[in-house]
């Protein structure tokens, strides 16, 4: 008599298993799932997690074991990651009836919840736009990283709209002398007006431009007065002290009074 | 009082390290007599 070599079991693509069990027996074990009437099924995958097959028997979608939904590719090609998350503009989707990515269930009128999303990556806008934030918070968008306006190939200029101000360490500083002041000394002493400006790793080597309006005068006719610029990265002497030698004089402009 | 005199000053620094910047106004007489720093005056700084 012919004999057959038989592996103690073999399983087929979709879960089903077929071998001898303990006593010899030829069994068929399908591996229990459930078959939508489309062909699409859900079933125990041979990780051992929930599955999600297609039609053709392909796992298209994983749940782990720790409930991270994880999508096989499908398409072969790995130059591309696409998710897309859409919706089809109605409340069956994600719960809006426009498109909405949010990082967790949203309550009625409160689509912007506090959970962060993470996007390690770029995310680009080919055609939209961006609007960030509710009323009421201090601020409504914020990143930790450059911001840019255009790309590498697009670069712009590109505006920005409706700017109120500029917050924290601006590089924006204007000042009125409070009060005139008056001095006999021959030698330079601070008035006490001053302008700041913070450099930082990015600004520095820019240029920065200092403009002063003003007026100065000598109650002695044929004396003059002279008004010197410095600047400091110590801090402004207080008024009527002189600069500290630290500090540099960048420019002074001088007249004679003459009435 | 003498007439005031109009001072303008103009200057474009660039800092080549970074840190806190701080330009200051100072005042001097010439010779003598006393010098004054008059109002309307005032300081503006923009960089980047």
């Amino acid at each position: 008599m012919a004999s057959v070599s038989w592996p103690s079991s073999i399983t087929a693509p979709d879960g089903t298993t077929i071998g001898f069990n303990s006593s010899g027996l030829l069994t068929v074990l399908q591996a229990p799932k459930l078959v939508l009437p489309s062909g699409i099924s859900i079933q125990q995958d041979p990780s051992g997690y929930l599955g999600i097959f297609n039609s053709s028997g392909t796992e298209v979608e994983t749940i782990s074991g720790t409930g991270h939904h994880v999508f096989v590719n499908t398409s072969g090609n790995t130059s591309n990651y696409s998710l897309e998350i859409v919706t089809d503009g109605t409340f069956t989707t994600i719960e809006s009836s426009t498109p909405n990515m949010i990082t967790n269930a949203d309550t009625y009128l409160n689509l912007y919840t506090p959970n962060q999303m993470y996007l390690y990556g770029t995310l680009v806008f080919d055609s939209g736009s961006i609007t960030a934030g509710r009323q009421g918070i201090t601020s409504a968008f914020s990143t930790s990283g450059s911001l840019g306006l255009g790309g590498f190939s697009n670069a712009g200029p590109y505006q920005i709209y409706n700017v109120g101000g500029f917050a924290g360490n601006s590089a924006f500083f204007a000042q009125n002398l409070s009060a005139s002041y008056s001095t006999t000394s021959t030698t330079p002493v601070s008035t006490g007006l001053y302008a700041y400006i913070p450099v930082s790793d990015i600004t520095v080597n820019s240029p920065i431009v200092v403009e002063f309006e003003g007026y100065g005068y000598n109650n002695t006719l044929g004396d003059g007065v002279t008004l010197s610029l410095y600047v400091s990265t110590a801090g402004v002497p207080a008024q009527g002290s002189a600069p500290p030698s630290t500090d540099t004089l960048l420019t002074s402009i001088t007249v004679t009074q003459r009435g | 009082m003498s007439n005031p005199n109009s001072m303008p000053i103009t200057y474009v620094y660039t800092p080549t390290a970074t840190g806190n910047y701080y330009f200051y106004i100072a005042v001097n007489a010439v010779t003598g007599g006393t010098a004054t720093i008059a109002t309307p005056s005032s300081i503006v700084a923009r960089g980047w």
